[in-house]
């Protein structure tokens, strides 16, 4: 099959040095505070596991509301370990809420001359899209240290970081068949196109909509996760980006994982494969469902601007560049 | 079969041209009320009796949209179905005003296809809250059409406070004037929030805007996104976690939507506490009053949180355009609706 249409390509991408073994790794809490220490403790292991040197931001117990310390506290963290020539990458331990806090007040000169490697998700989206449209830099959307949980999802972080050829695709096919819901896409509407990626968290994503921090949607292949939320407030979500004339420009849209995502309502509702379907039907834009991006077992991680080709038919993402120098 | 979607027209207005304020026509004793339902199903058969007796009451006549009792999902019929109502409502010359059966969700889903040339050329009053907001405020900034954030139809009964103030909105031309809280039964158990809690003194004169807090998100990054520039900024919401609030406040913020406000008040918000929704919970120890003063109370303008307007029994009807006046001092409160909302 022929791609669609032009492939744009990522001119512009900074790429952060691959991360080697026995390179200097900060870990942060920009958004919400861990569950435990024994979370932060598991999420140090890993990164041991991962063959890195793990280093604690200072603030990463701190408790303010519901944020892992106030918002100068998390913008520390994250900006000391970035202006720190010995921490060569930047892992999120954990998602919940905050990391838009922080938008404002981030120093993208500073992060365009000195790319590093920065892996988060869940509301962390908000922070890794406003680098990568601001900066050109590519970001990674991998799981927050507190949700590495399988082999398949430690390896896909591990190579994402760290290999200077293009890293692997990512494919329905990777979680194992073993239920009828896993491993096979549902394909509204097939297609082969190349974009630019871009997505994460739809919830965050889209409450950058309207701001000076809202992505650039045209020509990129989005993806897209949510978790705990109603079916209802998700189509409210994806209407935004739909009335917005933007998803009209994008290249074509990966949906991951929806976890706990269900009726949340006494009312009779479509599923959300079908109100989601039906808004890319009528614009005949390659979509499909079943990637393994998102909060669940076996997750994938997704570097932000970076070249890549979508074959919704086959339920694959693949890259076309490398994500690291 | 492809249910969603409507065939997208062009918007009448450019962005930059703001539209002069049109005030609807009062309603009088004899009109007629349309009621369509262009978000989520309507209430019981049986339940709407109440809202039809109290119309009797107020002397007016009413006729339901074509649609009204259709389903689709969650949503009351299709986007078309659903469209078609709202067309045919301000179309149709026997009808006086529009009220919403009911919100929840779908107004939205409606705006590429709404054809604001019609309403322009028909005003006439549009009343409801919740989702609603998602037709009140495109409407009122692409047609310039006073719209009004009030009861839908299952709750202008719902308590003599509300009635009141939907009656005196929509059948005097007289102003509303100072907005009195509804009265306490006695002492005891007194409602929270306080329905005029100062989270930054001031004074502010300004038209109104605003309404449901995740339904002006849902409009940011879209042609319809609030302009609040000059303005008194209302928002109320139900049953998002203060983190959600934050998440939306935090938007706004993000796009300057802040930035020239005049005022802001802030609605009774519903089950808005730690724990409240059931879903989305993060650590239950940081209340929504919390998040409201690190978010507004650096603003320079009056901030004012507790008034009943949104989802609680008792409802303030708000035009949308309309000059008010906000007075707040540590001691008092003063609202006050100096304009009339119809002609």
């Amino acid at each position: 099959m022929k791609t669609q249409g032009k492939a744009p390509t990522a001119e512009k991408a900074i790429k952060a040095p691959a991360l080697k073994g026995g390179d200097r790794i900060g870990l942060i809490c920009p958004a919400s505070r861990p569950e435990s220490p024994a979370v932060v403790q598991h999420c140090v292991r890993i990164v041991e596991d991962m063959g890195f040197v793990p280093i604690l931001g200072k603030h990463v117990m701190k408790m303010h509301g519901y944020m892992a310390g106030t918002d100068a506290e998390r913008l520390e963290d994250l900006l000391s370990f970035w202006q720190d020539d010995s921490i060569a990458g930047i892992f999120c331990i954990t998602g919940g809420f905050g990391s838009m806090h922080l938008l404002p007040y981030l120093n993208y000169d500073l992060m365009a001359a000195k790319p590093k490697v920065i892996v988060g998700q869940d509301e962390n989206t908000c922070l890794l899209n406003a680098i990568t449209s601001r900066t050109g830099l590519v970001t990674f959307h991998g799981p927050n240290l507190d949700q590495v949980n399988s082999k398949y999802t430690f390896e896909r972080f591990v190579n994402a970081v760290s290999k200077t050829s293009v890293i692997k695709s990512v494919s329905a096919s990777d979680v194992a068949r073993d239920t009828i819901t896993l491993g096979y896409p549902f394909v509204p509407v097939e297609g082969l196109v190349d974009g630019i990626t871009c997505g994460g968290n739809l919830t965050a994503f889209t409450s950058l909509m309207g701001t000076a921090f809202q992505p650039e949607l045209a020509g990129r292949i989005l993806f897209f996760e949510d978790k705990n939320e109603s079916i209802s407030t998700l189509d409210r979500w994806l209407t935004t980006l739909y009335v917005s004339g933007q998803l009209d420009k994008t290249a074509g849209v990966a949906f991951g994982y929806f976890t706990n995502c269900g009726v949340k309502d006494n009312f009779p509702t479509l599923s959300l494969e079908e109100l989601f379907a039906d808004r890319f039907l009528p614009m005949n834009k390659p979509c499909c469902f079943g990637l393994p991006i998102g909060q669940a077992k076996d997750a994938a991680t997704i570097p932000l601007g970076l070249s890549a080709r979508f074959d919704s038919k086959a339920g694959l993402l693949e890259f076309l560049q490398p994500a690291v120098s | 079969m492809v249910q969603t979607g409507v065939a997208k027209r062009d918007l009448v207005k450019s962005q930059l041209i703001k539209p002069e304020l049109v005030k609807p026509r009062v309603l009088k004793r004899g009109d007629t009320i349309g009621i369509c339902a262009p978000a989520s199903f309507s209430l019981e058969p049986g339940y709407m009796e109440y809202g039809l007796r109290f119309l009797k009451k107020l002397g007016l006549k009413y006729k339901l949209s074509k649609n009204i009792s259709r389903a689709w999902g969650s949503y009351a019929g299709t986007d078309q179905e659903r469209l078609d109502d709202l067309h045919s409502m301000f179309a149709d010359p026997e009808v006086s005003a529009i009220m919403c059966a009911r919100g929840g969700n779908g107004t939205v889903r409606l705006l590429p296809g709404l054809d604001f040339d019609l309403i322009g050329k028909n005003p006439k009053i549009l009343i409801g809250f919740s989702d609603i907001t998602g037709l009140l405020i495109p409407i009122h900034q692409q047609t310039g059409l006073v719209t009004f954030h009030g009861p839908t139809f299952g709750w202008f009964f719902k308590n003599k406070y509300s009635y009141d103030h939907f009656v005196h909105a929509l059948m005097q031309t007289k102003p509303i004037g100072l907005v009195e809280d509804p009265k306490a039964k006695d002492e005891w158990d007194p409602p929270y929030p306080p329905p005029r809690m100062v989270l930054n003194p001031g004074s502010a004169r300004g038209p109104l805007i605003g309404g449901c807090l995740t339904l002006i998100s849902q409009l940011m990054g879209t042609p319809y996104q609030i302009d609040a520039a000059g303005k008194i900024l209302f928002i109320e919401d139900i049953k998002e976690e203060p983190h959600a609030i934050d998440r939306m406040l935090t938007q706004l913020q993000l796009a300057g939507t802040f930035n020239k406000v005049r005022g802001v008040i802030i609605g009774e918000c519903l089950d808005c506490n730690p724990g409240a929704s059931k879903r989305n919970q993060l650590t239950l120890n940081y209340g929504l009053e919390h998040v409201l003063r690190e978010k507004l109370s650096f603003l320079k303008v009056p901030v004012v949180y507790g008034l009943r307007f949104g989802h609680g029994d008792h409802k303030i009807t708000l035009p949308l355009g309309v000059t008010a006046t906000l007075d707040a001092t540590q001691d008092d409160v003063l609202f006050r609706i100096e304009e009339s909302a119809t002609i």
